[in-house]
């Protein structure tokens, strides 16, 4: 979906669902990273996959906060890596799966 | 997407969580906003704000038949995932509006034409939206209004 700026009705619906407070999330379907960095800054690992190059050079520069250590954007679908099992505490399909 | 679900449900840990956020199939609506009495423009999203705003229905923007059938696929993989109950539990689920805000027919003219593939704004709709704009009290706003789905699965084992 070609959305530019998360809204804050939209943050406050996801983290009413989910705590990502020093969770370890992997997130299917980053894009540019449009719900990547509101939520990241909260997690204690984070692992954003996007199946397109050119978005996810575009979430890297889209970065507005203090260097994350742990997170990690990568490009691929999340099946062509080799992802840890029993691992994440969070699976995020961030319109992703439609 | 049940493969996308499955892989979900491999890397998470025992009662991790898969969080999914979709639209809805139902189509996106075309509302004209504007202030009942508040600044103009200020369209923050809170329950006191909204208040403040006049909603005009205008109708309903045209979907690739193909790309409200992913949505509605999005939601039966979600659903199917539940079929076992010794993998998932359903968590919550909530359904909110999505809006995105124009300032003009041009910009939401302009926002269609650059994403064909969400949706199509008719003639027809978009006069009806020249007259709303018209008739606005305050300075108006173009707003698509998208159902979008959010929902949480817990993993069992």
């Amino acid at each position: 979906m070609p959305l530019t700026q998360p809204s804050t009705l939209e943050l406050n619906t996801l983290r009413a669902l989910a705590d990502f407070s020093h969770k370890k999330v992997v997130e299917v379907g980053a894009g540019d990273g449009r719900l990547t960095w509101p939520l990241a800054a909260e997690a204690a690992r984070w692992v954003s996959l996007d199946p397109d190059d050119c978005e996810i050079g575009e979430a890297v520069k889209a970065t507005r906060l203090p260097p994350f250590p742990d997170a990690l954007l990568v490009v691929g679908d999340g099946r062509s890596l080799s992802l840890p099992a029993d691992y994440f505490d969070i699976a995020f399909f961030s319109w992703s799966l439609c | 997407m049940a493969a996308a679900v499955a892989e979900a449900h491999r890397v998470l840990q025992r009662g991790g969580l898969l969080l999914d956020i979709h639209p809805t199939d139902e189509p996106a609506a075309l509302e004209v906003w504007h202030a009942r009495f508040k600044a103009a423009g200020d369209f923050t999203e809170t329950p006191d704000n909204l208040e403040a705003v006049h909603r005009l229905p205008i109708g309903y923007l045209d979907h690739d038949a193909e790309m409200l059938g992913d949505f509605t696929a999005a939601t039966d993989a979600l659903a199917e995932a539940l079929d076992d109950p010794a993998r998932f539990i359903l968590e919550r689920s909530i359904v909110f509006d999505y809006r995105y805000f124009f300032d003009s027919l041009d910009e939401l003219t302009d926002y269609l034409e650059d994403n064909l593939e969400y949706a199509h704004a008719s003639d027809d709709l978009l006069e009806r939206a020249t007259i709303a704009l018209r008739q606005a009290t305050t300075t108006p706003k173009i707003v698509i209004v998208q159902k979008t789905a959010v929902t949480g699965l817990r993993k069992i084992e």
